[in-house]
């Protein structure tokens, strides 16, 4: 985007700039609610109930209600946006450390609703993710924790990367492994007519979901990745009936998608106000603004406020055109969950290595996400709820620096603001809600809680402990403002993993604490491979790309994939592989990419793009 | 002043006056031309950060003004604070297509000796250097009042301050080697926060004190003077050619740190703080933002460079956007640039076992 807006007019330039900015959050909804793959780590709670509706074979429906939902959202943010800028400096400059502190934990409580249905298993989950947030440089400091020596993490495991393991891989391949097409049905069912009306039925939430992004958006502290969780688990909180959750409930598509879109409305108030910029996407738009000649800051109310109203209109329209664009193609495009999946899914595993490639250059992204994939794949299989360790990867980050900075700050007189004792109530609600909720029924003898075959989980579980111990022994090394959190955190993950070794030693009949899929009747399975055979097709791919670079890497894969589970004729095989290596190379010219190279490429020069 | 503080600068500043006021002819450049190639300019940073919008300032004006007017295009890759894609760049083949936009987190982790640092900033060939004041500021109810410097000094002296800073080896420790030279010793320094965090926290009141580059300073916080929240007392200085601190050209009003200090104890800064503080002067200030190519680069390519930015520099249009960000700052350029970097990062082994004791003793943290 930097690259083209150099030399333009400023206000077109504006226009183009925050246009963009605008409606990635509303086309990101494609690859969630088709094909489960995060679209931006913005669009992850989308996923939850998105890809559900797309496998009843209800992918127009969820497009339309989401991009709907998208559409009210931003316009709302732009809406909250003309007014905010008057006053929200006060309330801006209100939110101190303490004030980020408690809604860092509010956000946290908020995990208590997305635990599935063992509690205690859900925390743990969590637990990992915080544990996994300690892994590289602590935000303090800046030693290296648990580095293993790679320079790779010297920086945190990137989020981008952690999203995608968590829900992209695991998906893929479990739909390769039980349906035809993603669509169960291989239909398209209702329509994206639907969706709309779904909108205006919940109206109410859509409204509440908006209001809580564009807030959370204008605020320090939370950052961009958890405000859809934060509507999520807002929706679930404030809904009686909650046993649709994750299965397919449209208003778990609504309420993350009307608050993503309201939050970059709300992100842009400090941003324009302070000069000083929201979020990470707010940085970017800086640069750019001072790239054409623009200085945010209050100066720009009084001085340019044609610019503001610029950027505010431009956030709106491009909020309605870049919805209605996607509602129109919401039809079509859902028609790719009619195809055979064993056909589109090499193809995504080409997307989401690229997709990881760019999260800092470096081999270690692709070797991180096939590691996260493969503990996502499990998770999956022994019932470990995935949202759970993303919000407390994502949230790990910011409780550890906002708990420092609070008490080096304040000792403890953070307690005498008013908003954080406002806030404090708040997270005694968030638990009281959560603590109320229990999931129903006695588990079946033979299925997902059987207590025969416990093999498989009790390694997995004795991994997740082997982490945890590792995490607490590396911890203890460092002195305490950079070992604390390791302590902490670890500690934190026994206080739960203990119990639920316990139950799992002592339950003698099936019990919610025993999950695995793989016990379960696998209905009208396509394939009866392991989730071990797709994940050493995923290594084999990785160890071509290893020797002769990614783009060779991948479309070798491409090419066998479709050929032996697809058995598509050698030369469909080859256009596929030819197609994707040509969109790669595309990219690689318009953007200034590089991909992942070989030990090939390091003694041969070889033609563009394969380098 | 002490000259073991100062050692020998060249008259780069002095060239730079006259390099950016003529547009030099291509006179080196005979042999080299980059026509149809692509040149890549690395930045170890994230989109968005000072590196960058440094960088893609110069981005088309470098395809316009070098030899055969290549495509220019801006990489960037980041991680470890910038060691990461300093490390890659030290890889590089120095054929003039791959160049990178060098920061003071870059210099600073290899001029204290961090272990993960496998680049070698003396190796590098500078094709221009761009400095950036420091301007130092704080709240005025630590009873601050930007009239008299002295009696600032004394009064922030008594009062409780708390600072900022990234962690206890980043570019934040010219600000604490400074206060403890004044002997502002109740310091509560908070890590973890990036300069805008810092800025931000200032603006709400948890920090009272706080450093700010000049071009962010008056892009940011200036406008807050106004209402009574921010008061500047003093400037980094600005290292010149001859090695002294002078004045900040763009604050010409203001003191400098070093003046603060005699004005306050009747004589020169001197000793080990005071040299890792001219050290963190250099690297912060005088060699602020650069453009380097990689080790090896041959004359006749790096002098091309060089004279392709002196173009760019003279060109008006890129005066007219980059004044907000280089400001009005003297450019350096090729072996002038050089000899600033190595002044900067060549800091003196007593100096340098001095500050490891000083970061160990107060923040218990090992460099």
């Amino acid at each position: 985007m930097l690259p083209f807006i150099f030399g333009m007019e400023p206000s077109y330039a504006l226009a183009v700039m925050i246009g963009l900015q605008s409606v990635t959050t509303t086309s990101d909804t494609f690859p969630s609610v088709l094909m489960g793959i995060p679209g931006t780590s913005g669009s992850q709670a989308t996923v939850v109930d998105g890809f559900p509706l797309s496998k009843k074979g209800e992918a127009a429906r969820a497009l339309g209600a989401a991009f709907s939902a998208s559409l009210f959202g931003g316009v709302f943010g732009a809406a909250v946006l003309s007014v905010a800028i008057f006053g929200a400096i006060p309330i801006i400059l209100a939110m101190g450390f303490g004030e980020q502190m408690m809604l860092i934990i509010l956000a946290l409580t908020m995990v208590g609703m997305l635990t599935g249905t063992h509690a205690v298993k859900g925390l743990a989950a969590c637990g990992i993710g915080l544990m996994l947030g300690a892994l590289g440089s602590a935000p303090v400091t800046g030693i290296e924790r648990l580095s293993f020596g790679t320079e790779y993490l010297i920086d945190r495991v990137p989020l981008v990367i952690v999203g995608l393991g968590m829900f992209a891989v695991p998906e893929i391949v479990d739909l390769l492994r039980r349906q035809l097409t993603i669509s169960e049905t291989g239909a398209l069912g209702t329509g994206w007519l639907r969706g709309l009306r779904d909108t205006f039925t919940h109206w109410f939430i859509v409204l509440r979901c908006a209001a809580i992004g564009c807030l959370c958006g204008a605020l320090p502290g939370l950052g961009n990745t958890v405000i859809d969780w934060i509507a999520y688990g807002h929706v679930v909180q404030t809904s009686r009936n909650r046993e649709s959750f994750g299965t397919g409930d449209i208003r778990g598509v609504l309420a993350p998608e009307a608050a993503n879109n309201a939050k970059e409305g709300g992100a842009l108030i400090p941003t324009i106000l302070f000069g000083i910029p929201g979020s990470g996407s707010m940085a970017l738009l800086l640069g750019g603004f001072i790239l054409i000649g623009i200085e945010p800051g209050l100066g720009m109310i009084t001085e340019e406020l044609d610019l503001v109203y610029l950027i505010i209109w431009s956030v709106a329209l491009a909020n309605i055109i870049g919805a209605g664009t996607c509602l129109f193609l919401a039809a079509p495009i859902a028609k790719l969950t009619t195809i055979r999946y064993a056909l589109i899914a090499p193809f995504m595993f080409g997307i989401i290595f690229f997709a990881a490639f760019q999260a800092t250059r470096d081999w270690g992204d692709l070797i991180t996400l096939f590691i996260v994939g493969a503990l996502g794949v499990y998770m999956k299989r022994f019932g470990w709820p995935r949202p759970a360790l993303l919000i407390g990867f994502v949230l790990s980050g910011k409780v550890e620096a906002s708990i420092y900075h609070t008490f080096q700050v304040y000792k403890l007189t953070f307690l005498e603001r008013p908003i954080v004792l406002v806030l404090a109530v708040l997270i005694v609600f968030s638990i009281f809600a959560a603590a109320r909720y229990k999931s129903g029924g006695e588990p079946a003898e033979k299925g997902v809680h059987a207590a025969t075959g416990l093999a498989p989980q009790t390694v997995f579980y004795f991994v997740v402990l082997v982490f945890t111990l590792v995490v607490l022994g590396d911890g203890l090394r460092w002195q305490i403002l950079t070992g604390l959190y390791p302590i902490t955190s670890s500690l934190l993950t026994l206080a739960f993993l203990v119990p639920l070794g316990i139950q799992m030693a002592r339950a003698k009949h099936a019990n919610n604490v025993f999950f695995d899929t793989e016990r379960a009747a696998f209905g009208a399975a396509v394939d009866r491979r392991s989730n071990e055979h797709y994940l050493l097709w995923l290594a084999g791919m990785l160890a071509v790309s290893a020797v002769a670079g990614f783009v060779i890497g991948i479309s070798a894969f491409i090419y066998a994939f479709m050929r032996v589970k697809a058995r598509v004729p050698h030369w469909a095989c080859a256009l596929g592989a030819a197609v994707f290596v040509l969109l790669l190379g595309v990219l690689s010219h318009l953007l200034a990419l590089e991909y992942p190279q070989g030990l090939l490429q390091d003694y041969v020069e070889l033609p563009w793009p394969l380098q | 002043m002490n000259s073991k503080l100062f050692p020998r600068a060249a008259t780069s500043l002095a060239a730079a006056f006259a390099a950016v006021a003529i547009a030099v002819p291509g006179a080196f450049a005979a042999g080299v031309d980059f026509a149809g190639e692509k040149v890549t300019i690395i930045v170890p940073f994230k989109e968005g950060g000072g590196a960058d919008v440094y960088a893609r300032l110069f981005q088309p004006y470098l395809s316009k003004y070098l030899p055969g007017k290549p495509t220019v295009i801006v990489r960037n890759q980041p991680g470890g604070g910038s060691v990461k894609g300093a490390n890659k760049f030290q890889e590089s083949k120095p054929d003039g297509l791959t160049a990178m936009a060098c920061s003071t987190s870059t210099l600073v982790p290899f001029a204290l000796g961090n272990d993960k640092v496998k680049y070698d900033v003396l190796s590098w060939r500078p094709v221009i250097l761009s400095p950036r004041g420091a301007i130092f500021y704080v709240n005025p109810k630590t009873g601050a009042r930007g009239k008299d410097i002295v009696a600032d000094i004394k009064a922030l002296q008594k009062a409780k301050l708390t600072y900022g800073a990234k962690n206890p080896t980043s570019s934040e420790l010219r600000g604490l080697l400074g206060f403890q030279m004044l002997g502002m010793n109740n310091v509560n320094t908070v890590f973890g926060l990036s300069s805008g965090e810092q800025r931000k926290a200032f603006l709400r009141g948890e920090i009272n004190i706080n450093y700010d580059t000049a071009g962010s300073y008056s892009r940011k916080v200036a406008k807050f003077e106004k209402e009574g929240k921010v008061v500047p007392v003093f400037t980094m200085g600005y290292g010149a050619a001859d090695g002294s601190i002078k004045r900040d050209p763009a604050y010409p009003e203001m003191a400098t740190m070093t003046e603060a200090y005699e004005k306050v104890y009747g004589k020169a800064p001197s000793g080990p703080s005071a040299d890792a503080y001219v050290a963190f002067l250099h690297m912060g200030v005088t060699a602020s933002k650069s453009l380097v190519l990689p080790k090896g680069t041959p004359d006749e390519i790096v002098d091309a460079w060089v004279d392709a930015t002196k173009k760019v520099v003279a060109d008006p249009q890129f005066r007219k956007t980059a004044k907000k960000v280089i400001g009005a700052y003297e450019q350096s350029y090729g072996a002038d640039a050089a000899k600033v970097l190595k002044m900067a990062t060549g800091i003196e082994p007593e100096t340098k076992a001095w500050l490891k004791g000083w970061i160990k003793e107060r923040f218990n943290h090992d460099m």
